[in-house]
């Protein structure tokens, strides 16, 4: 790959992992069942299934850049499937809670009403289908983003330097994870700690995130562009 | 119960970070140019990188003190993120080997970056915390810092062998858990500066520890410079692990003034 291509890869993919927290359901609260989300911090939650995606990214990083990039979405959206029905089969049998959100009335996919099945005094609790849509969407986004930093490093590597295979992917791994815990933890200020997705009121605070990550990503990608290539 | 002590004098009392930073980055470049005359020299440049975990960990304590609306957790892998992510990418500026120019290298640009997203962060998103850039590249700053002199430890003057690679996701968390632990393990009531930076001085040895047998177990790892990490970090580790305990029991006495007293109904 051209070192500027993978230079603009790296920002790119910085920001796609930047938007994609916006989309996961998280909830520190959540943990009490108190609130829609799977229940630990956004970034966190972000940077988990973002890290499932560049395993599985590793794995097919010798088949081009598409089907990496394809196979990291997918890779994290199954995390997140797993863990968002989990967490709602633990809320329904065990705390006994039905999957509500607090930000709509009713289900904007399948009309189910939410109001009336809420606990008092909370904001929701557990993924209801919307919700979990939400989430998967935003783990294809974290996951491709994710994907997209960890190939344009490959191959910027590639290109470059004669270090062996194994190696470059191990490095460009610990610089994907690097850039993907750097941009995940910004929208996480700006979400304050939770967000129920696509319907949170708070995604009309995306341009905030895209603007913060669209800056410390280019620091990033010209830093590496100018240790790998130009120095 | 003790007199409670007036917030401004607590602060009053409190060491600045950025006066732990600036001794942080004075003892590690100190201990990266004695590692690179003499590697077997390295205890004493392990010695000299726990300093930058004590500012990393100050940076820490100061930020999540506000309220982040993100975890420790977080704050905390966000700033080695910057900081590995920097030393990593610096390996490949002069054929993967680290150099005389490899400290600044690491700290002016971890600095800069550290820097760049606090002032997101304060002036695009609006936090109200207050120093937050500054005390953002405090993190990052002292996480690459500590990361190079154990690469440098680890790797004796060549980075570019297979096995070393494969430390690096350990070199990542261990520093990431040792910067953000030592406020989330001292936080709620009578939390106090001195207890908390003691503490990452205890996890900065227990950490460097692991390092050392990491280094004595890996192949092509230079063995009695490890071995040096490794004895003189577990002398480190009873060191401060006594004197922290110390101060536990000092703020337990403070704190302990709590719940329902004995023999009373309630």
């Amino acid at each position: 790959m051209d070192p500027i291509t993978a230079m603009i890869g790296i920002i790119i993919g910085g920001v796609i992992v930047g938007i994609c927290v916006h989309f996961i359901p998280a909830s520190a609260v959540g943990a009490m069942s108190a609130s829609t989300g799977i229940a630990t911090g956004p970034s966190m939650l972000s940077a988990g299934c973002g890290l499932a995606g560049l395993y599985a990214a590793g794995y097919s990083i010798k088949l081009g850049l598409p089907i990496t990039v394809v196979s990291g979405a997918l890779g994290s959206a199954l995390m997140i499937i797993c863990t968002m029905l989990l967490a709602n089969a633990i809320c329904a049998f065990g705390t006994g809670v039905a999957p509500v959100a607090g930000t709509y009335e009713k289900d904007p996919i399948t009309g189910w009403r939410q109001k009336p099945f809420m606990s008092p005094g909370t904001d929701g609790h557990s993924m209801p289908t919307t919700t979990a849509l939400s989430g998967i969407i935003g783990a294809l986004l974290g996951g491709g983003g994710g994907s997209l930093v960890f190939a344009s490093t490959y191959g910027m590597l590639t290109e470059v330097t004669t270090i062996a295979t194994s190696t470059i992917i191990t490095i460009a791994g610990m610089i994907a994870a690097g850039v993907f815990l750097l941009n995940c933890v910004l929208p996480a200020y700006v979400l304050v700690g939770k967000t129920e997705g696509m319907t949170d009121p708070k995604m009309k605070k995306l341009p905030k995130t895209f603007v913060s990550c669209l800056v410390s990503s280019i620091f990033i990608g010209v830093f590496m562009y100018a240790a790998v290539v130009v120095i | 119960m003790t007199d409670e002590i007036p917030a401004e004098e607590v602060e009053k009392k409190e060491i600045p970070n950025i006066k732990l930073y600036i001794v942080a980055m004075i003892t590690g470049i100190i201990g990266y140019y004695i590692l690179l005359a003499n590697p077997n020299l390295a205890f004493i440049s392990i010695i000299l990188a726990w300093p930058a975990i004590v500012a990393g960990a100050g940076g820490v304590e100061h930020l999540c003190r506000y309220g982040l609306g993100t975890g420790t957790s977080s704050i905390g892998y966000w700033g080695t993120a910057v900081g590995a992510t920097v030393v990593f990418a610096t390996i490949f500026i002069s054929s993967q080997v680290f150099n005389l120019y490899s400290p600044f290298i690491v700290i002016i640009v971890g600095t800069i970056i550290g820097y760049i997203v606090g002032l997101c962060a304060e002036r695009i998103i609006n936090m109200k915390i207050p120093q937050q850039a500054q005390q953002s590249f405090i993190i990052t700053g002292s996480a690459a810092i500590f990361i190079l002199i154990v690469l440098e430890v680890l790797s004796s003057g060549g980075v570019a062998t297979t096995e070393l690679y494969y430390t690096f996701p350990v070199i990542y968390i261990g520093t990431a858990l040792v910067i953000l632990h030592p406020y989330n393990g001292s936080l709620g009531a009578g939390e106090k500066q001195s207890r908390t930076l003691l503490l990452a001085l205890c996890e900065a040895s227990l950490i460097t520890t692991l390092f050392g047998i990491i280094g004595v177990l890996l192949p092509n790892a230079p063995f009695i410079p490890a071995l040096g990490v490794l004895i003189i970090s577990l002398i480190g580790l009873v060191v401060f692990v006594r004197w922290w305990w110390k101060l536990t029991k000092r703020d337990t006495y403070d704190v302990v003034w709590s719940g329902y007293p004995a023999g009373v109904e309630h």
